[in-house]
């Protein structure tokens, strides 16, 4: 019997990004340094240049907090609470550190924290009120896009995985991060983050193949 | 035991963790291992998900710096006091909705009303009596012993239990209400104004 297999589609981590890349992939260490000056400027009270920092960290902020809890309206909610907190932790943040690991970390706790409490939660009191489905000035582009992709197969897989789990996968993918920054960025250790990838990846794996096995059972 | 480290090390190699030698006993194992390729090729479907979807970033609705702003203006802790406030509010004037229909109608209409029970009237004459002679703890006794009967036979009242469903149907429905209106998105708020 052959069991030989070529293993040349395997996809590795730093070759496709280059095609199509996200604003917050390219930190240069002039924009590490902007941010540094901002971050500092903000500690001593500076309130334009924290809204700089609004500006500058708004998408990746709102795209950790939209791939953790998987509503747009929430996410907007935990995005204006993740910076409201930066805002007032800011004394915590040390210079020196990159500020967009301590902002993101900020977010991936509290995303984290909602999605702990929801466990909890018998009804969403969240989806109750018939206006939250309403739009606010028609659909905006960015929402169209969301559902469609919510439609896709990816959400079903995120939405398996405990909320610590799936933080270290969005951080690890959609941030690129490596080992010693998700590890920095959740208060943990690398081979904690390691076995996180590792049963994420497991978990979602093993949740793709029962659904293939329920679409040929259909079929 | 052994399928576990294979296991572990196909995500590291995913992650690209792995040196050139732990590579090639992998591919040397995977070759042989039945169980692990599976694994391998599952776990590299999803990889694959993930990359693809990981090429495009979500943003805000524009406009998200301004909205950030306001609620910066509008600091939300103000809020959550009032809805303190206003929750034991509706509690304090919950309980003095039941415990109002019960002194209005001066305890006749408690079913099984003995001499026993204490009713309104016997309850204003208890207290006059128990602030003239706070020294006398029989009479604080006597009182305690009333009022747990009196608990028990509240069981029972159909008015009773009217009353506290009313309460905690008025203080979930405003909770509910405070919340959903605090945990809006800032932009939509317009609708409710």
């Amino acid at each position: 019997m052959n069991n030989s297999i070529t293993f040349g589609q395997r996809i590795p981590m730093t070759s496709s990004v280059a095609t199509e890349p996200t604003t917050h992939k390219q930190v240069t260490p002039e924009t590490q340094a902007q941010e540094q000056s901002w971050a500092l400027a903000a500690q001593k009270g500076d309130s334009a240049a924290f809204l700089n920092i609004v500006d500058a960290f708004q998408k990746p902020v709102y795209n950790l907090c939209y791939r953790m809890l998987g509503d747009p309206n929430e996410a907007e909610d935990a995005t204006q609470e993740t910076f409201l907190r930066a805002y007032t932790k800011l004394d915590t943040y040390q210079p020196g550190h990159k500020f967009s690991s301590w902002l993101l970390s900020v977010a991936s706790h509290y995303c984290i924290d909602l999605l702990r409490k929801r466990r909890y939660q018998m009804v969403s009191w969240d989806d109750l009120p018939p206006w939250r489905w309403l739009p606010d000035s028609g659909p905006q582009p960015e929402q169209v896009a969301l559902k469609h992709e919510s439609d896709g197969d990816l959400h079903g897989l995120l939405d398996t995985l405990p909320s610590d789990y799936r933080a270290a996968v969005i951080l690890r993918y959609w941030h690129e991060m490596s080992y010693d920054e998700i590890a920095e960025t959740m208060n943990t250790t690398v081979s904690a983050i390691k076995s996180r990838l590792f049963r994420a990846r497991q978990m979602m794996a093993e949740s793709a193949q029962e659904k293939e096995i329920e679409m040929d059972a259909t079929i | 035991m052994k399928n576990d480290k294979f296991t572990e090390k196909i995500s590291l190699w995913l992650d690209n963790q792995l040196n050139p030698n732990e590579v090639t006993e992998l591919e040397t194992h995977l070759n042989d291992c039945v169980a692990c390729r599976q694994t391998y090729e599952a776990m590299q479907h999803v990889h694959g998900l993930l990359r693809s979807a990981a090429t495009r970033m979500v943003a805000p609705n524009p406009g998200f710096t301004q909205r950030f702003e306001a609620r910066l203006a509008h600091p939300q802790p103000a809020t959550r006091l009032w809805q303190l406030w206003l929750t034991i509010g509706v509690l304090f004037l919950g309980t003095f909705f039941i415990f109002g229909l019960w002194l209005i109608g001066g305890g006749i209409t408690l079913v099984g009303f003995s001499s026993y029970v204490l009713d309104a009237r016997l309850l204003n004459q208890w207290l006059y009596a128990l602030i003239d002679s706070m020294a006398d703890l029989r009479l604080v006794l006597d009182l305690g012993t009333l009022l747990l009967k009196t608990s028990y036979l509240m069981m029972g009242q159909p008015l009773f239990w009217g009353g506290v469903i009313a309460t905690v149907s008025l203080i979930g429905f405003w909770v509910w209400m405070m919340r959903a209106l605090s945990r809006r998105s800032p932009s939509s708020i317009h609708m409710l104004i």
